[in-house]
Parts: structure tokens; sequence; C-alpha cells
């Protein structure tokens, strides 16, 4: 007798049965094939608004009789942290998204690892129980965090291994210090024609930032020299920064000479000056009118930089 | 009795149970890129360049010298950009600082004479099929077209509403 035949069929019998039962229990128990996927979407959602809240809100605080964005200064009541300016803080309604304070940001540093995780959301809730996820929060420039007063801007952990992490990245434009521009004109020598002289007088936070355009100048090769604190000489670089602006191009790193048209700008370090002191800024070929320091604080608004908020969320 | 047949079961069966082992194991070891994943990559670069465009409208002039709405104003409007022609420079510089790994094209809409006008004003080449748009509007009054030297036609009392499209896309 010939019985090759039922291999085939014998086969289809088999592999038909099994397969029946398999996707049975396919379709019976939700999940199974899914891997991690949906989980992974959870963290992405994290991330997404962990970079959102950070960046467009300026924060709440709460405590039943009063109200405000200002959570910074109401840190025991606060209930949602935002880094965004805000220069009405009773109101809710703020537009100035992508703009972060410096005094928010700073406080945000010195949080303790709780607050900040549970006011972010930084947590999986299975069944009850608070399942840290890992994060790292940093606002960078050229790759880097910034410096914020003296603080380096970055919260979090380093991820090691190489787990899978969702990261945001943002641009802000973050506060970093204090700026005043000044007319040449309106800036007095302190004896010597050549040097004038600015007082701080109060405590700063961040850099000091001065422009300073209408120069009158003696000789095409007139040019910046030096800065001094108190006496003090500062060192270029380490202390300050100096950038010209004489072209239609903006601010580049400064060569000279300065033409009487130019803007000059002045960014020094946080580090440098404490509560008050007085600056004087040496040029050479450059004369101003003799007369008293002009004082920093009178005029001062808020400076920012263009930066990148990363935020980076996993398991 | 020929009972051969049930060894060709049981064999269908381990083969069947081979199948499946590897198939569960391809499932569980590697992660499914599940389009939510692509989605997040597109929502990234949305949020980008959103942002690129949002901070252009705010910032301060000691940040960056020109924003969206003085680099609106001093366009030529007769003009239309195409390659390495006629771009609107200062846009350009000041996106090109923000968002560094991007290509982009930046598109003025506007109504004139009751139609609606689209021009190329930063031109980088023809945007990929999953390109991504972002748009804010500006409004234009006849003193900022003046002061940045633009060709744009307002009337004293007109506003005039410009959409900025910018079209980023990945090389």
């Amino acid at each position: 007798m010939d019985d090759r035949g039922q291999v085939a069929f014998d086969f289809l019998l088999g592999m038909g049965l099994f397969l029946v039962a398999f996707i049975f229990t396919m379709q019976f128990v939700p999940g199974l094939f899914i891997s991690d996927s949906t989980d992974e979407t959870g963290i992405a959602f994290t991330a997404y608004r962990t970079a959102t809240v950070l960046s467009e809100d300026p924060g709440w605080w709460d405590d039943s009789t009063k109200k405000g964005t200002d959570w910074e200064d109401h840190l025991s009541s606060s209930t949602r942290i935002g880094l965004a300016v805000d220069t009405i803080p009773k109101t809710r309604l703020t537009d100035t998204i992508n703009l972060l304070s410096m005094d928010k940001s700073l406080k945000f540093m010195q949080l303790d690892e709780d607050t900040v995780v549970t006011k972010l959301g930084l947590y999986d809730n299975i069944n009850g129980k608070h399942i840290r996820y890992g994060y790292n929060i940093s606002i960078n420039q050229d790759g880097n965090p910034i410096l914020l007063n003296d603080t380096l801007f970055v919260r979090g952990e380093v991820n090691t291994d190489s787990v899978d992490v969702f990261k945001i990245e943002r641009l802000a434009l973050m506060e970093t210090g204090t700026f005043v521009e000044y007319d040449a004109h309106s800036i007095y020598s302190n004896g010597t024609a050549d040097t004038t002289e600015i007082s701080i007088n109060g405590s700063q936070k961040g850099k000091m930032v001065i422009d300073i355009s209408n120069f009158t100048t003696t000789s095409p090769n007139s040019s910046f020299e030096n800065i001094s604190m108190d006496g003090t000489l500062l060192n270029v670089s380490t202390d300050y920064v100096v950038y010209l602006k004489n072209s239609s191009n903006g601010f580049e790193n400064y060569s000279s000479p300065i033409m009487s048209n130019n803007t000059l700008r002045l960014e020094i370090y946080p580090m440098v000056f404490g509560n008050s002191g007085l600056v004087e800024i040496e040029f050479d070929n450059v004369t101003f009118v003799a007369g008293p320091a002009v004082e920093y604080t009178a005029s001062k608004e808020p400076f920012y930089e263009l930066a990148q908020m990363m935020v980076k969320v996993w398991k | 009795m020929n009972d051969k047949a049930q060894l060709y079961t049981l064999e269908g069966l381990i083969a069947a149970v081979l199948v499946t082992i590897t198939l569960l194991a391809v499932a569980q070891s590697s992660v499914v890129i599940t389009p939510q994943t692509d989605n997040f990559l597109e929502v990234q670069m949305k949020q980008k360049i959103n942002d690129a465009l949002v901070i252009l409208d705010v910032t301060p002039d000691t940040t960056i010298e020109n924003n969206l709405t003085e680099c609106v104003a001093s366009w030529n409007t007769s003009k239309e950009a195409s390659y390495g022609k006629d771009q609107l420079v200062t846009l350009d510089k000041e996106l090109a600082i923000m968002l560094p790994d991007l290509m982009y094209n930046v598109e003025f809409a506007y109504v004139e004479n009751s139609s609606v006008v689209v021009k190329n004003t930063v031109f980088n080449g023809a945007p990929t099929e999953n390109s991504i748009t972002a748009n804010r509007l500006v409004t234009l009054s006849n003193s900022t077209v003046n002061s940045y030297g633009g060709t744009w036609v307002v009337a004293d009392d007109e506003l005039k509403v410009v959409e900025v499209r910018l079209i980023a896309w990945h090389v």
C-alpha cells in the first residue's frame, strides 16, 4: 500500500490544531507580543510634557489665600514648576514662552530631588507605587551646560547604560545677566581722559553686559585696553569677554581699531564683582568728558542668550 | 495497522513549536519600533522649528538684532528667492544659528488684491517628502516697513498680516 499521501495531511492537521490554539492564546492574552513599546511611549510623553512645562509655563503656587506664578518666592506652597518669565505674577495670562527666568532656574537647581520628581511627574504609577524614571535636564550652549551666576544648569543623573532614552530638545532664550547700553558721551572720565568709570550698587545676578557706542575717537588706531574692578586688573577671557560691532554683521570678537560708529560690548562674568564695586574701563585714543561715575543699576534690563534645553527621560 | 502517520503528526507539532519559539524570541528581544516612536521624532522637529520662529518673534534686540517682524518688514516684495539668489539674508543667518542640522525654506504668505500670494524668501532647495512646516503671523504697519526699508505697501491706517512659513527637513 502506498501511504505517502498521509504525510502532508497529518502535518496539516497537527499544524492546524496548534495554530488554532496559538492564535486563540494570542487573542486572549492582551499585550503578549507588544513587548515594551507601550511603556516607552509613556516615557516619550513624559519627556515632552516636562520640556513643555519647563519652557512655556511660569509655574504656579497656591496657599488657599493667595496665589501666583512666582513660585520661586513661595517654595513651600508651590504646585507647579515652570521656568518661563512672567512679569505679572498675579495672573495666569502669560505669553512669554521660551524666555527663561534666571531666578526661577536658580531655584530649580536648589530644589530637592523629591520635589522635582513629584512636581514634574517624572515617575510611573504602578498599582499606587511610584517608580521613578531616570532623568537629566540641562540647558546648554555649544553643547555644554550654561553657567548661571555660579551654578551650572544641569539636573538629574548621567545615563550610563544604553537603555532607551527619550530626549527632547527645546530652543529657548535664557536670562543670563543684566544689560545696559551707554552712549559714550553720557559716561565720564575719572580724570584720565581715556578711562571711564561705572559704579555697581547692590547685588548683581548673572553676568554684567555693557554696550558702549558713539565713541569720540582721536586717531584711526583707537582701541580698548583693559578693565579693572576696584583697582584690580581683570583677566580677559577668564573674567570678561569683549565684542565689537563694526558692520551689519552684528557682534564679533573684538579686534582693534574702534571707530566712532562702532559698538563695544563687554560681558563681565559674575564671579568678578561682589555686591558693589567700581568698574574702570581703559581705552587708547578715545576721550571721555570728565565727570562722576555712572551708576550701573539705574538703567539695567535683563540680558538673554540663545540656549538649548535638553530633557532626557528613561526607565 | 499502519501507524506511521502518528510520527508525522508529532513532527508537525515539533516544527510548529519551533516556529512559535522563534517568533516569540524575535518579538520579545527586539524593540518593536511602533509608529509612535516615528511620530515622536516628527514632534521633536516640529517643536524645534516652532521654537525658532517664536524666539525670533519675542527676542530682545540685545540677543538677536533683527526680530521676525523687522526681517519681514525689510523684504523687497518684488523679489522671489531661488537657490542662492535674492535670499532674505538676515533671516537666513539667524535661522542657521538656531537650526544647525536642518535644511529649511521660508515662505511669506499674504493677501494682495484679494488673492493669497505665497513667495519664497529663503530657499535652500526642494523640501523632501517628510518635511515639516511651522508658521507664525507677523503684523506690519507703515512705520515698521519704512524704518526697515522694505517695499510693502501699507496705508497709514492699515495693518498687513503676513504668515511666515518655515519648512524644514533633515538632510
